[in-house]
Order: C-alpha cells, then structure tokens, then sequence
C-alpha cells in the first residue's frame, strides 16, 4: 500500500511525497493473519472478532475494483447470525461488529470512514477490556480502511511504539507525517514527530530524538499551537536532561512552564519531570512534595513512571513509608513503556535506604523488562545500576553523591509555582 | 531468471474448493491432490520446497477431537513448509483456530467465506513469505529503521514472485532512482544486491531443510538448477550449498547479511 502524494512546497514548486509502505505484522508473531485477537480472546466472541478483523483487512487490502467479488453472497447472513447467537449485550462491541457486516453485504459501496471509525470503536473497546494487541489489530484495520487518515495512521504507530515494535511503529509515524502534511493537518504532523522522538529517546537514540522534536516545535510555533508548543518544549526538555545538557534542559523546562495552559492536563507531567530533574541533581527537597502532588494527577498510563520517581526521592529522604507504599502499588503494573524505568528508580531509592537485595532485585526486574522491550537506554542504566550495588562501597558513594545539595532561590519559586499549580487541579478519580 | 510455478499439494475432501483452486491457480500454482496423511508426507517430502500445502486440519477423524495429530507432525518434519489450513471457521471452533496458528499453520483459508477468486488467491499470497519473515527476525544484531524493515519486507515479496529490481519499486510505487535512493538513505545494500541476498536467505533455509536437493532448491529460488545457484551464492558468502548445510546454512547467510548491512551503517549519519 503505497501513496504518493503531491504536495507544494513554499517556492510553489510542486513536489512529490512518497510513503512507503507500513509494515502490517510483527515479524515475530507469524501465523494466520488476526491470531493475537484468538490468543485474548478464547471465546466465541474472539472468534466473530477475529474473523470480522480479517474480512475487514481482505476488504481494505483489494483494489476497489475487486472489492465487488470478494465475498461469498451469503458471508452477511452468516455473520449476522453468528452475532445473534452470541447476544451481545455492550453497544461498544455489538454495534461497530454489527456495522462490519456491512463489508460483506455491500463490498463495493460501504462507506470507508464508517468502516474505519468502527474499528477504532472496537479498538478503543479492547482497550478497555486490556486486550492490547487486538486494540492494535483493529487500530490498523481502521487505518489501512482509511489509507489517506493520518491520524488513524498515528494511532496505530503510537500503538505498536507501546508495545515496543519498534520498526513497524516507524514505519507508521512516518506515514504519518506524510499524510498530515499532504492534508496540512498539522496537530497530527507535530503529534506523529512527536511520537517519533519519543520512541527514539526511549531507544536511546538521541540525535534522532532531537531532530523530531526541533521539527515539531517549528511546526508549533509556525502555526500558533501552544498547547503542542508547550508538550513539545517538555519533551525537549527530557530529551536535554538526557543528553546531559543541563542548561538547554533548564530553558526549555522554563519556557514550557510558561507556555502550557492554566490547568493543563500535562501539567502534573510537566511538574513530575522537573521534580526528578531535581531530584537527579540531589534536590531531593524540593523534589519530593512535588512528586507526592504529581502522583494522583497523571493519567493514568503514566502513573507507573510517577509512583517510580516518588519511590526514589522516598528512598533517598529515608521516608521507608513512602517507598513501601511506592513499591506496592508499582506491583500492579506488570509491563507498559516507562515501567522498566520505573523498576530502576525504585532500585536507586533502596539503594538510598541501604537495601541492598532489595535494590538488586529492582534492579533486575528493570533491566530484564528494559530488554524485552528493547528500551536500550534503561537496559543500559539498569545493569549499570546492578554493577554498582554489587561494589557495595561504590553505592554508597552513589548515595553520598545524591544527597540533597543547597538549593538555588530560583528552585524555590519554580517549585511553589509548581506546588500551587498542581494542588489547583483535580486528584484523579 | 525464470519463475516456475509453486507446487500446491491438497489433502482436501471438497471438491468445490479444489475446483476453485484449479481456477486460480493458473500460472502461479502446479496443483497436485493427495487422499491421505501419508500421501501427504511423502508428497511434502519430495516436493521443491516452495511447494504450498493446503489441508483440511480435520482429515480423517471427528471434527470435535481437534485439528489432526497427523498435521501437527508434518509441521514439525517440515519446519519450513508453508502449510494452510482450510476449515470452516465457525467461532465455536475458536481454539482450534488458536491451536492451528500456534502449530505453525501459515494461514486458514475460511471455507465458508473465502469462497471467491479473489479472497482465495489472496489468503494464498498472503502466507507465502511469513516463513522468511519470521527467520529474519530472529537476528536482531543489527536494529532495522522502519524503512529499512518496510524495503525488506517488500524485497521478501519480490523474490517470491520471482521479481526483479524493477518489480520491487513498481512494489513500493517508486521509480528505480527514488528505490536506489531509499535504499541508501536506509542504509541497505543497492536493490540489486538487496534481492541477491533475499534470493540467498531463500536458498539458504530451504537448504536447512533436510530431503531436499540443492538441485530442487534452486529451481525452487528461480535459478535455473544447482550451478546457477550456487555461482549465486558465491557471490553473496564463500560456501558451497554443501558447506552452508554442514554449517548451518540460514545462520550463517543471515549472519553474514547482518554484518554487510553493519558495513553499510554509518552512525554518523544516523539516519532514520
């Protein structure tokens, strides 16, 4: 599935923009097409789903010209009766399954867009009912349904970025941003650099990181979107603070504060990455009011990554109530991006605390997690982590080196700003 | 190069669906009917390995005792075998349709939907390459971008359907200048040779493949028999088909692709 798209470039010159094609499958989940729906859902249900998912992907597959003769003349009527027997009772399911029929009844007339926000209906359904990777399966039937939708094409790259299918999440994202642009769609565009960086950082290829956040913070500011400026600038911020660039990290920290909204729901991520700024800095202070402000503020995906941060600054202010507390609730995120970095904060807090096995086992679990999903840079960290708690003395000085240093006037307002921010926004439910 | 037809072996009792299959097979598929699970083996066993096998999972025995322990052991003699499953996929048949794909089954063909041409022909593509996919995964010594990995993808398919550079850009809509151009921006050998190495991978796990010659092999990978295969080779790694089998033949072909492309890789660059 190949687009080529004709575009104008500033000089009125007419270009032309090809999109390769997306890669469409795991290459490590071989088999029959649909086979994750069958493995989260061993029901009938997963049947009707799988088999709904595969006529949808045959449909959007075949040239509108065969889509006419693609499917038996009874296919409807079967498919409708295998939905009767299983009297589903949610609108979520039933309703876009029921609209899927429509694909085998009227091939060649079926509405795409329908066909497509169907999918993401049930995507969005599966989510919900923690099946993953039919929540992706079906992102991508609305996708390939829509081959001009950019933002579909987002949805499926930021997907399979979660899920740590690296290449194939690329090869979305840029899709992506070729469509956005063709349709100057330029929230979407920023959105998919956006997600592209963030994959990258999270890959430990910074350059590569840098140059897809500087494009969509041009983008932003070219067309006035703050609320993207501002996401952006905090991302850059991360990506500087990584990269070891403390200044560039503290202006782009100040100018995002600056420019997100009042109330922002990205604020509280905002304050979190700041306060672990601190914190990595021995601010430990200022650090952890913030972090316990934060906690119940993120969404909730990224809730995991807060509790890590709060464990550590709870290690390295002795606050073993705190910590405990942190680790407890980090149990009940089994996996997801960011959990592995969260593992590794927590072994940094028990390493504070002087607990050592524990630290280790923290540890470990990061770096096994950090591997599985390919996020290098915290791999990497992890084992670097377990290295050092082995060569007890140098965790102690590790220790010794993070405690909490004299902290700068300008701290001390950025972090009541922050403090009050947070505490005027609403805990989540 | 010439592109000889992919032997299709049935063991199938519908005679509607082998005649459909007799239809669209034409020019892409030599279609050959076996009665039994021993036919079959033996079939499988002497066929070029390009060969594709469809079965009724069921043969021979009641529906409800699951698909045959007869498939599941031809799966695993012939690891490299793409095999469909044809079946009428009602959802009640849930785990069997699990149970299939997790066996290794390349696809299922649905008896009861697939029914046209069109949706036939499709699903019969569509499992042809998953085989070289999934053992191209298997090295991850050298992290693929997205484009990279897209190119590949869409050279796998063209050496399957025994094409050529040009066939390859027509693939991904590209002139063969933009396809030269794409395939240095991501860091991959030229098209030409990225289609050798795709024909050698080929090659070289069928070669893994025991009972099969590597006269047969290269007929299978378009060559015209055992010489032209292996001067193909020669240019790609320095073995014989026989010291690439005593070796280990895809390891050490996709190792030795790994490393090209390491070569290949500019980190300076760091393009995406």
């Amino acid at each position: 599935m190949t687009t080529m798209l004709n575009g104008r470039s500033d000089t009125g010159v007419k270009r032309r923009w090809r999109i390769p094609p997306p890669i469409l499958r795991d290459a490590k989940a071989p088999g029959p097409e649909g086979l994750a729906v069958l493995e989260e859902f061993r029901s009938e249900l997963g049947g009707v789903l799988w088999k709904s998912l595969r006529s949808v992907l045959l449909w959007a597959q075949a040239r509108p010209s065969e889509r006419k003769s693609l499917f038996a003349p009874d296919a409807a009527k079967r498919r409708a009766l295998d939905l009767l027997a299983l009297a589903l009772e949610e609108d979520d399911v039933r309703e876009p399954l029921e609209m899927l029929t429509e694909v085998l009844a009227i091939p060649a007339r079926v509405d795409p867009e329908l066909v497509g926000l169907a999918c993401r209906r049930l995507a969005g359904w599966a989510e919900g009912a923690d099946a993953p990777l039919t929540s992706l399966e079906f992102l991508q039937a609305a996708a390939l349904a829509c081959p001009a939708n950019a933002h579909f094409a987002l949805a499926v790259g930021r997907a399979t970025r979660d899920l740590a299918q690296y290449s194939r999440s690329e090869s979305w994202l840029q899709r992506s941003v070729g469509l956005a642009r063709q349709a100057g769609d330029w929230e979407t565009y920023i959105r998919a650099y956006l997600g592209h960086g963030k994959m990258m950082l999270r890959r430990g290829v910074l350059p590569a990181a840098r140059r897809s956040y500087v494009k969509a913070l041009r983008r932003s500011v070219r067309q006035g979107l703050q609320e993207l400026e501002a996401m952006t600038l905090q991302d850059l911020f991360i990506l500087e603070d990584k990269a070891g660039n403390v200044t560039r990290a503290v202006t782009y920290a100040t100018r995002a504060v600056a420019t997100f909204p009042t109330r922002h729901r990205n604020l509280p991520h905002l304050a979190h990455d700041i306060a672990v700024f601190w914190m990595q800095r021995g601010d430990v202070e200022h650090a952890f009011p913030v972090l316990r402000e934060t906690v119940d503020r993120v969404q909730e995906r990224y809730r995991g990554i807060a509790i890590g941060s709060l464990a550590r600054a709870g290690g390295h202010l002795g606050d073993e109530a705190a910590f405990d507390w942190a680790v407890g609730e980090l149990e009940r995120w089994w996996d997801g991006p960011g959990i592995a970095d969260a593992w590794a904060e927590v072994a940094r807090g028990a390493v504070a605390m002087a607990r050592f096995d524990d630290a280790r086992d923290f540890a470990q679990r990061a770096e096994t997690m950090a591997r599985h999903r390919g996020e290098s840079l915290v791999r990497f960290e992890a084992e670097a982590l377990i290295q050092s708690i082995q060569a007890e003395q140098a965790a102690l000085e590790s220790r010794s080196s993070d405690r909490p240093s004299s902290a700068q006037p300008e701290t001390d307002q950025l972090a009541r700003e922050l403090l009050k921010s947070l505490q005027a926004q609403p805990v989540n439910a | 190069m010439k592109t000889a037809p992919r032997p299709l072996i049935v063991l199938h009792p519908d005679r509607l669906l082998r005649d459909r299959l007799e239809r669209i097979s034409k020019t892409r598929f030599r279609l050959a009917t076996v009665d039994e699970w021993d036919d079959l083996r033996n079939a499988v066993a002497e066929a070029p390995p390009a060969a594709v096998i469809l079965v009724d999972p069921y043969h021979g025995q009641e529906r409800s005792g699951g698909p045959s322990p007869h498939l599941y052991n031809v799966l695993k003699a012939f690891p490299s075998a793409t095999v469909i499953a044809a079946l009428d996929a009602d959802p009640a048949r849930y785990r069997d349709l699990w149970l299939l794909g997790d066996w290794g089954v390349a696809e299922i063909l649905q008896t009861e939907e697939d029914v046209t041409p069109e949706s036939i022909r499709r699903r019969l593509l569509t499992a042809r390459a998953q085989h070289m996919r999934r053992l191209l995964t298997h090295d991850r010594s050298a992290p693929l971008t997205g484009r990279a990995r897209s190119l590949i993808d869409a050279a796998v398919e063209t050496v399957m359907s025994g094409g050529h550079p040009k066939d390859l850009a027509k693939t991904l809509g590209f002139s063969p200048s933009t396809l030269l151009r794409w395939c240095q921006r991501s860091q991959l050998p030229n098209p030409r040779r990225l289609l050798l190495w795709m024909r050698v991978l080929f090659a070289s796990a069928l070669l893994d493949d025991p009972g099969h010659t590597v006269f047969s092999v290269g007929l299978a990978c378009g060559y015209s028999g055992d010489q032209a295969l292996r001067r193909a080779i020669r240019s790609a790694v320095p073995y014989t088909p026989t010291q690439l089998r005593r070796m280990g033949a895809f390891e050490t072909v996709s190792e030795a692709f790994f490393r090209e492309l390491a070569e290949l890789r500019d980190d300076r660059a760091d393009k995406r």
